[in-house]
């Protein structure tokens, strides 16, 4: 763990999910701030910088991006598949967390270049324990280019 | 008596007469002989006629003429010397030569005291001169001192003649005897060879007839032959008649036969002596008659045989006509006795039906008048049953001017019936060719040539004909499929012998269709496993590749549906089960503020929660339920959508634009509605802020049909979420209302209606235009724009 600001970018389009996931996060204190954008139009242009995103230092490139698959105007697998086809932004770890379990998904994120496959647990302690593994595992154990 | 007085008055050289007794006993001698039919008188020893009887008188003319007879000349019968003199002894100037003369004088001057001579000469009696043969004797009768000679003369020319003819007679029988070519044998009665000619010495094996001489037909033909032919010996002998027969005998020479005719013999009492046998070898005529016979019972056998039946008809340049031959065949198919047919040949059509019987008789004289071959298939009734007949003729004229129909007459009853049950099936297979759409095909492998049935070529839109190259059939292939198709023919099928099955799209020629085929075929393969022809089958099955399509395509949207549906369900849940966690939580921490929020969360995704299945449900039932489909005008459909959306359109100040012209839809009256009222609603829903708000309503009439129209002048929608707005709870802004189904409902409809549905839009703040067909819903008789009133 370095003394870095840890930044995580949450694509989620279900309001209530963004505050559960952000809840859980929060509560274990991993990240020193969670930015949420609802659909994968917004996800894209915060990462390009664009438009009300132009500022990095108000919105820096996130150290992880937690992505849901079913966003409105561009999906989650499309919005991964220009993240990693982008050189600067394909490092940054990409965690798709769905509300689905669905074959095609699973397949198509690694084939994507997806870093994990998370499916929302519907139990309470289950979600809460996976938000703080989660968190832990990203931002602290695991060794980054930067 | 005149004579002697006429002869003593005549007689001047008394001193050459003889003694006057002697005169006179000769006369009365000669006297004795006036009425012998043969001319008889008497010399003196100076060879002077001293006597003669009346026969001598008459052919003479002595004592009147004179009759002398010297060393030079005999006058004695009137010898001519001249050819004036019609009378004499026709030997003429050679009269030294004349045998009776030289008779006489021999009979004089020799030592024979008799001689007979027979010899030719010409007479004149009773005026008429006839050639004779006269037997001339002579006998010297001596007396004492005295010496005459006597002459008689008879005429033996018919018996001569008769002589004569018999001889001939006997050369010519001898003639016949040995070289009649008959063989005569004559047996006596107990069967013994007494004589036999050449002939049947041929036929007994040639050499010498002695040799056969004296044989018994024992010894000659064996005990059992020999015995049959000794009892005909006597049948012969007791039979007036003469007897025939025809034998088979064994020689050594071979098996001969003969034809010979037994006759009795009998002596001049009319006792039978024996047999006479004339027998002719007819082997060579047996064996030609043997092999025709073969041959005849050959035809016969053929004919008989042969199922059909062979006629001869003769017909006469005047019309009349005759059978001159039928066949027992024949007559057992026209059911009709061969004498009756010959007899009056009308009775060839008595038993036709009597519906074919004056087609059939037309027909005859047609072809008897025209010299054209008859060629004619017509029932006939056997017994009360229907059979068919066919019969055919072919006309040859004669050197007479007769023409023969040589006929032939078969039974088709079961070729007809078989071909009527052939009709019947092919009839049903083209029936259920063209109800299953299933077209055949023949290809020759060698030429690449084939033929199509009608139903093939109704499929692959070709004119009718028989004859196709295979390049037809690689030009109508669809373009993305032709390669596949022609490497699939020369590799697979040609290549590795399979059988043809493939799937395969053409484009007719015709209209330019797409159809897509499903061909099979099954090769024919010679003995050296070489392909000959492939005979196969093309199905159109373009409704079922649609349906395929359709349900594929609809497979896809049941599962991105299932998809949608379990995240979509999911995520309340989760928010639900997780908050009701952090509820626990809270009430234990007693942080009240969380505790509501934790609530609230929970209460949003209940309704979240229900308002999906609600939604889902609704969606559900367009497929599920459907009204009975009714006639509505399009106008009043509005005027109803409009009406129930009133309350919107007045709060927003909505600018509605209706069509001028109306349109009668005929479908499901409420799901119709539907359409029109969500779009309205979505138009209101996303209508711009800054201007006010508008909506047009309407059709048109495109290429395709009718297209409907919703056009509004709201917010718009970026042209790359065009196809993601109908997805199932698709929504461009999470925060609007609902759940994302209204526009998947509707694009449900429209399909229902076989319809589709599509948004223009430049993008945001452009405005939408939702377009779509409803091709199911526009009834025939109601495209025809209605105008305004």
């Amino acid at each position: 763990m370095n003394g870095q600001a840890l930044t995580i970018l949450l694509v989620e389009d279900n309001p209530d999910h963004a505050v559960l996931v952000m809840r859980s996060l929060g509560d274990f204190k991993v990240a020193n701030r969670i930015l949420h954008v609802e659909d994968g139009q917004a996800a894209l242009d915060y990462l390009s910088g664009n438009g009300p995103y132009a500022d990095r230092m108000t919105y820096p490139l996130p150290n992880l991006i937690l992505l849901d698959l079913r966003l409105p105007k561009i999906d989650g697998l499309e919005v991964l598949r220009e993240i990693k086809a982008n050189a600067g932004l394909k490092p940054i770890p990409v965690v798709v967390l769905t509300t689905s379990d669905a074959e095609q998904d699973l397949t198509k994120a690694y084939e994507f270049g997806a870093n994990s496959f998370l499916t929302k647990p519907i139990d309470f302690l289950e979600f809460t324990s996976l938000m703080r593994d989660l968190g832990f595992y990203w931002l602290a154990w695991n060794k980054q280019p930067w | 008596m005149t004579e002697k007085d006429t002869q003593s008055d005549r007689s001047g050289d008394e001193s050459r007469m003889p003694p006057a007794a002697l005169l006179y006993a000769a006369d009365e001698i000669l006297h004795m002989y006036d009425s012998v039919p043969f001319i008889i008188c008497l010399l003196d020893s100076e060879r002077r006629i001293i006597s003669g009887n009346r026969q001598f008188r008459e052919v003479t003319g002595w004592p009147e003429s004179p009759v002398f007879l010297s060393d030079k000349a005999c006058g004695i019968l009137g010898c001519i010397h001249s050819l004036d003199d019609v009378r004499g002894c026709g030997f003429g100037a050679h009269c030294a030569s004349c045998p009776l003369r030289r008779a006489l004088l021999d009979t004089f001057e020799t030592a024979a005291r008799h001689s007979d001579i027979e010899y030719r000469t010409s007479l004149l009696l009773n005026g008429t001169r006839r050639d004779v043969v006269l037997l001339g004797s002579t006998a010297r009768i001596e007396t004492p001192g005295k010496q005459m000679v006597l002459l008689s003369l008879v005429d033996i020319t018919e018996r001569k003649l008769a002589e004569e003819a018999l001889f001939e007679r006997e050369r010519l029988l001898n003639e016949i005897f040995e070289h009649g070519g008959v063989g005569v044998a004559h047996w006596d009665l107990d069967g013994r060879l007494l004589m036999l000619n050449q002939k049947a010495c041929n036929n007994l094996g040639g050499g010498d007839p002695q040799q056969y001489l004296g044989s018994t037909m024992i010894e000659m033909f064996g005990n059992e032959a020999g015995m049959s032919y000794l009892e005909r010996i006597k049948k012969t002998v007791e039979s007036p008649e003469a007897l025939e027969f025809e034998d088979r005998v064994e020689l050594p020479i071979g098996i001969r036969w003969f034809h010979s005719v037994h006759t009795r013999v009998r002596d001049a009492e009319g006792r039978v002596t024996g047999v006479h046998i004339y027998a002719n070898d007819i082997t060579d005529l047996k064996q030609t008659e043997e092999s025709l016979q073969q041959s005849k019972h050959m035809y016969d056998t053929l004919v008989s045989k042969i199922t059909v039946g062979i006629y001869i008809l003769r017909s006469t340049p005047e019309g009349s006509y005759t059978l001159d031959y039928v066949s027992p065949r024949m007559s057992e198919l026209v059911n009709c006795s061969i004498e009756s047919l010959l007899a009056n040949p009308q009775n060839f059509f008595v038993n036709f039906h009597p519906d074919d019987r004056a087609g059939f008789v037309a027909l005859n004289q047609e072809g008897i008048s025209l010299l054209r071959p008859f060629d004619w298939k017509g029932r006939i009734l056997v017994d009360g049953t229907v059979r068919w007949l066919h019969i055919e003729s072919s006309p040859e004229t004669q050197m007479d001017g007769d023409v023969l129909w040589h006929g032939v007459v078969a039974d088709i009853t079961e070729s007809k019936q078989m071909e009527d049950a052939l009709r019947v099936s092919e009839n049903l297979l083209r029936d259920a060719q063209t109800v299953a759409g299933l077209g055949t095909y023949s290809l020759d492998i060698a030429t690449g040539r084939w033929n199509s049935s009608d139903i093939l070529d109704d499929i692959f839109g070709f004119d009718k004909k028989l004859d196709r190259s295979l390049s037809e059939w690689e030009s109508i292939l669809h373009p993305e499929d032709r390669e596949m198709m022609t490497n699939y023919l020369s590799d697979e099928v040609l290549g590795k012998l399979m059988p043809f099955n493939r799937e395969y799209r053409i484009i007719r020629e015709v209209d330019g269709r797409t159809v897509w085929v499903h061909g099979m075929g099954r090769l024919e393969i010679n003995e050296q496993d070489q392909p000959v022809r492939l005979i196969g089958t093309i199905q159109d099955i373009t409704e079922r590749k649609l349906v395929e399509g359709n349900l594929k395509k609809r497979d896809a949207e049941i599962e991105q549906f299932i998809y949608t549906v379990s995240h979509d369900l999911r995520s309340p849940l989760v928010t639900v089960k997780t908050f009701l966690g952090y509820l626990e939580n809270d009430v234990n921490d007693g942080d009240r503020e969380r505790i509501s929020q934790d609530l609230q969360f929970i209460h949003g995704a209940s309704d979240k929660m229900k308002e999906l299945l609600d939604e889902l449900l609704e969606l559900s039932r367009i497929d599920r339920q459907e009204n009975t489909p009714v006639r509505v005008s399009f106008r009043e459909l509005l005027s109803e959508v409009c009406g129930a959306l009133a309350g919107d359109i007045d709060q927003h100040r909505i600018d509605m634009t209706l069509p001028d012209n109306d349109l009668e839809l005929f479908g499901d009256r409420a799901r119709l509605c539907q359409i029109w009222q969500n779009l309205i609603e979505n138009a209101i829903k996303y209508r711009g802020d800054d201007r006010i708000p508008s909506i047009e309503l309407g059709f048109r009439h495109d290429t395709g049909g009718v297209t409907f129209y919703v056009k509004d002048n709201g917010i718009g929608i970026d042209p790359s979420y065009h196809t993601k707005i109908f997805g199932v709870f698709e929504k461009l802004n999470q925060k609007s209302a609902g759940v994302g189904l209204g526009l998947s409902m509707i694009q449900r409809i429209v399909e229902k209606y076989d319809g589709r549905i599509w948004v223009e839009s430049v993008g945001q703040g452009q405005g939408s235009c939702f377009s779509f067909t409803l091709p199911r819903a526009i009834s025939h008789d109601s495209t025809r724009e209605q105008m305004p009133a």
